[in-house]
Order: C-alpha cells, then structure tokens, then sequence
C-alpha cells in the first residue's frame, strides 16, 4: 500500500513539475519544427502527405507485432520465421525442443524412481530409490527453468526482430516510391514528379 | 508466485519497451483529448523512434492533436493562438480554419476600409493557403484593391489572368470581368500606340493576351488583330517585301473576312507590283528576276492571267531576240557581200524583232548607203541642207547679211556650196566660200555620207557649227 502511494506521489510529482515548466509560447512557436517559410511548411505537408500514402503498403507488407508474438510463444521460433529469420528462428525452436526434452526425460526418470521409491517397503530401497529421483528431478528442473528462460528470450528477440524487420519494410516501401519516380534510362536520369 | 510476478514484469517491461506500444500511448491520448500530452509524446517519439512508418504516424497524431488544440483556441476565442496551432498542424482541415479566421480578420478590416489590413489577410490565403475554397474570392478582392485603391492596373491584370487560367467560370471569377472590362480601353490604346509605332508584334501580345479572355467582344479583338496585321503588312509593302506582305493580309483576312474584298484588292495591287517589278527586269533584259517576280505572283494569285500573258511576252521577248541576232549576223554576212539593200532588209527584220541601237544605226548606215549609191552629190547636199534643220544654210545667209551691211552686193562673191569627192569612200567636201574686197569666208566641211556626219575642216567652219 505504501508503495503505491509513493508510487503516485512521484507521478504527480513529475506531472506538477512539467505543468509548472510548461510554456505556452515555446509550446505554440508556429516555427519550433524548423518551418521557417510557409513553403518549408508545405515542403513538409507534401513529404508527410506522400508517406500518409505509403501507410496503406507499409500495412500490408508490415507484421503484426501482437501476432508475432503470440506465434513465437506457442512456438518458439515461429515469430522469427515470419520475421524472415530463419536460422534464428530455428535455433530457438531446436534449443527449446532440445530442452524440453531433456527436462521430461529426467522428468520421467525422476517419476521412475520416484514410483519405485512409493512401491518400495524396505528402508534400505527406500533410500536408495529416494536419491535416485533426486537428482534426475533436479536436472529435469533445470533444463525447465533454461527451457523458461531461452522462451522468454524468444518472445523478447521476436519483439525486436519485428520491430527491425517493420522498420526494414518501411525502408523498403519508400525506396520503391522514391525509384518509380526516378527512372534510369539511356537519355539520363528522369525524375517524375 | 514470486517466480511468476517477476516473468510477468519482464513480459510487461519488454512489451512497454516497444515502439508501437509507445505510439499506441500518445494515441490513446489523443483518444481522451489530451492533446497537449499526445503531442509532447509524438515529439519525443518522433526523435527517437526506429521505424519510419510508426514516426509518420504520430506525425499524423501531432498534426490533428494541433487542429484540435486550435479549434478549442478558436472556442476559447484566443484566435492568435489558434493561427499558431492551426500553422503547427499544418494540414488541409487547419489551411481551412485558418483560412475562415484570416477571412474574417480582413472582412473586419474592409468594414472599417483598411486596404492595407486586407492586403495582408488577403495575401496570407493566397500565399499560405493556395489550395483553400477562399482563393477565387481573394484574387476577385485584391483585384477590386488593385484597381481602386492602389491603381495598378497590370497587377489587377496579371491577378485576372490568374483567376481565370484557374478557376474559369467561377463567380468570382466572372464577377471579376466587370472589373477588368475598366482597364480593357487603356491596353487596347497601348497596343495601339505600340502598333502605330511600328512594334506589331508586341501590340499583337497585347492583343492576343486579351483575346485570351472573355472581357472583350471577339469581333472588336479580331479587327484589333487584323488591322495590325494589315499594318504590318503595310510596312512588308514599303519594304518591298511582298511575299511576307502577302502572308500578313492573309493571316489578317483571318480575323477581319468582313474586309475581305478590301484585302483581296490590296493582294492583286501586291501582285501588280510584281508584275510591274517583272516588266522592269525585262526592259533591263534580266530575264531570270523578271520571271522570277512574275512566278512569284502565283503564291499569291495561283493562275494569275496577267502574270502568264507577263511570263508569255518573256518567252516571246527570248525568242525575238534570239531571232533577231540571227537575223542581224545574217544581215551582217549580207553586207559584207555587198548586197546592200537585202543587208538591209534583214537589219530591218532584225530591228522589228528587237530593236536595239546598233541595229538601227546599221539600218540608217545602209538606208544612207543605198541613198549614197544612187546620186552621191544629191545626198551630201541633201546632209548640209538638213542638218539641223538646215542650220548652215541659215548661218551662212545670216552672215552673207551681215557682209552686205557693210559692202555692196557687187563687192561680195557668193561661190554657192561646192562638193567635190573627198579621200576614203562615200565622203564629200562641202564647200562655200564668200569673199569681200577685205574679208574672206571659206567654209569646207567633209560629210559621210554612210553615217551623215559633217566634219568642219577648219576654224570658221566649225564656229559656224556652234
């Protein structure tokens, strides 16, 4: 409870001391983004304008971030296949079922041990069936827990590589905009506008 | 549980770490209508974020997050404020709103008749906003400012032209005509003054530029057209040059075919004039310009019969005369073999070809020939009695008076003309001598009788000569 009223406190702390910094001349300088003319002003329109358009491509060709990580936690890997990170990809997905199992093949020999250790009536069986469990369980928990860890991993490089690959799309939509409008041909170089 | 918190606080850390997530926020923002914060985080993500799609997004934020600002300024009635906002948004929606509060800024202005207050507005829609509704009716403003305020006509003419090679047919636009109807007289009378002066082709600019435009019957700008395009070729006529005369009056008959009868006259008094041109060449013999000139009228007048019948006499006038030097060498080889009067005959046929000063000197050489042959002393007095109209007879009558004056008639001896055969052929010495007591006379003259020439063989001959 304290924690959160500390936690509050400071919030309104930092929105105070902002309100308090906040200048609306400074705030409304009509030239603040560098627009010192009315044709810098509508130089930036037009560019901002041409790559409103471009928006409905990026859309298409762009992933979703949500999806991506929605298929990399079912599956690692899956996310950086569709991010067109195959080897990545691939890495994640092995190290994972190469983790998995292992963790339920000492899952299972625990189990084993374990049964027998429950089945067994003699003190001497007992001990020795309890130990045996021991150790594979403790194997078995951390190839988990590594298993866990490389999982979280990949749903935290599929949120990066979506993200890159997003970025690199965008990269590409406005090249391919900017090239349909500058033709190389044996006259020269035409730029249509 | 703790092992789950602290996954859970991972998973949420890196999905709040992302940049879509922090352009969903200043969204979300400007979902609840906190601008001022959308926009603080559209700035901050805009410097920072990778990815250029997401960056124009929250462009996009930034943008309607100030049209929203500068509506609210607008309410607030901070119309100051909402200028900035609405220059900070920088879209089509905040041109429009800008425009309304520049609008209703000049429409205060021209209440109180500040023209100054109204250019400015006016300017700033036309400059900052040429895409706006309000353009046409600002051209239309500053027009009306242009003629009746300020009285620059030709940037009230260049703002017309702008209006219509824009907006044709737009109110505002034929309201603007009335206008510019006041300032059409004073660009006719410079393209009048310009064409008198001899510059067509700018008064033509002038012309053209206003035809361009329906603030001028067509008929009125036509004659303008036409009647300086007769002009100049009018000039092209003073010049000689009749072909782009010529080209000239057409390209007028164009916009004047009422005129047409007119100009058509005015085109067969060109083709006169090469006609005439041609005549000129020919009576100098120069064929080739005479044709030339006489050709020339059929790109003007295609089967013109005088310049045929003109280019016929040429074809006539070559073989005459190439008939005639036969004629005349024919004749000249006749002459030689003594056959004066057939030599004659031919120069004569020769002449009546084409007659030229040699061949009617060699006509009067054997006409006097022929003549000298038959009785030789008849003619050599023939030759004294007609030369000049006989003025040695009368001189030397004068002069016989003149003796008598001062000596009786029985003192003076009158010897009568003499003629005796002088040295070389058909030549004669024509003699007349009157002698006194104290004074004597002897006149001697050689007459040629081939050519009729008289030669004084001594002083007071040749003085009576004079």
């Amino acid at each position: 409870m304290s924690r959160r009223l500390v936690l509050f406190l400071l919030l309104l702390g930092c929105q105070y001391g902002w309100a308090q910094s906040f200048d609306i001349n400074a705030f409304s300088d009509s030239t603040k983004y560098g627009w010192q003319t009315y044709l810098e002003r509508n130089a930036y329109r037009q560019d901002l304008l041409e790559r409103q358009d471009l928006l409905q491509l990026y859309e298409m060709e762009a992933n979703s971030l949500r999806d991506c990580v929605i298929k990399s936690a079912i599956a690692p890997g899956w996310g950086q296949f569709v991010n067109k990170q195959s080897t990545k990809g691939s890495v994640f997905l092995a190290t994972e079922l190469v983790l998995a199992g292992a963790s339920l093949y000492f899952y299972d020999r625990s189990m084993y041990y374990y049964n027998r250790y429950l089945d067994a009536t003699q003190v001497e069986d007992i001990e020795s069936y309890y130990n045996a469990a021991v150790g594979p369980r403790q194997y078995s928990l951390i190839f988990l827990g590594v298993g866990a860890l490389v999982w979280i991993y990949n749903i935290f490089d599929v949120i990066q590589g979506t993200e890159e690959y997003n970025a690199q799309v965008w990269k590409r939509v406005v090249q391919k905009h900017r090239e349909a409008k500058i033709n190389l041909n044996g006259n020269g170089i035409e730029i249509s506008f | 549980m703790r092992y789950s918190a602290a996954l859970l606080a991972i998973i949420l850390v890196t999905i709040s770490a992302c940049e879509i997530n922090r352009l969903r926020s200043a969204e979300e923002h400007y979902g609840q209508k906190r601008y001022a914060a959308a926009i603080q985080e559209s700035d901050e993500f805009i410097l920072k974020a990778n990815n250029g799609a997401l960056r124009t997004r929250a462009e996009l934020v930034r943008s309607n997050s100030y049209y929203q600002l500068g509506l609210i300024a607008v309410q607030r009635n901070s119309i100051d404020l909402a200028i900035r906002f609405f220059k900070l948004s920088n879209s089509s929606q905040a041109d429009f709103e800008l425009a309304k509060i520049y609008k209703s800024r000049l429409l205060e202005a021209a209440t109180v008749g500040d023209f100054e207050t109204q250019l400015l507005y006016l300017n700033s829609i036309l400059r900052e906003i040429p895409t706006s509704d309000l353009v046409p009716e600002m051209i239309n403003r500053r027009i009306v400012i242009y003629l009746d305020q300020i009285g620059d006509a030709d940037a009230a003419w260049h703002d017309y032209m702008n209006l219509f090679d824009t907006y044709p047919g737009n109110s505002y636009e034929v309201a603007a005509r009335k206008s510019m109807e006041r300032i059409v007289p004073n660009k006719i009378a410079y393209g009048e003054r310009l064409a008198n002066a001899g510059y067509f082709n700018e008064a033509l600019a002038v012309y053209f530029e206003l035809a361009k435009y329906p603030i001028i019957r067509t008929e009125e700008i036509n004659a303008l057209i036409g009647s300086t395009y007769r002009g100049q070729a009018e000039l092209y006529l003073d010049q000689e040059n009749y072909l782009e005369a010529d080209r000239f009056l057409r390209i007028a008959l164009q916009y004047i075919p009422e005129q047409r009868p007119q100009i058509e006259e005015r085109l067969r008094q060109i083709v006169d004039l090469f006609i005439k041109k041609g005549d000129a060449f020919l009576a100098q013999r120069d064929f080739e310009n005479a044709l030339t000139h006489y050709q020339r009228v059929f790109e003007i007048i295609p089967d013109y019969p005088p310049a045929r019948q003109a280019i016929e006499r040429v074809r006539i006038t070559q073989e005459n005369i190439a008939r005639a030097a036969q004629l005349f060498r024919q004749a000249e080889l006749t002459e030689a073999s003594g056959k004066v009067a057939d030599a004659l005959k031919l120069y004569q046929q020769a002449n009546g070809l084409d007659s030229n000063p040699e061949t009617r000197t060699r006509i009067s050489i054997m006409q006097n020939t022929i003549e000298a042959d038959r009785n030789p002393l008849a003619f050599a007095r023939k030759i004294i009695n007609e030369y000049r109209n006989g003025l040695l007879n009368n001189r030397i009558t004068q002069q016989k008076k003149q003796l008598l004056g001062r000596y009786k008639n029985s003192e003076i001896r009158d010897s009568g003309w003499k003629f005796l055969l002088s040295t070389g052929q058909y030549k004669y010495e024509a003699r007349y001598d009157l002698m006194t007591p104290q004074e004597t006379f002897l006149y001697v003259w050689q007459v040629s009788l081939k050519d009729r020439k008289i030669i004084p063989l001594n002083k007071i001959s040749e003085e009576l000569m004079k």
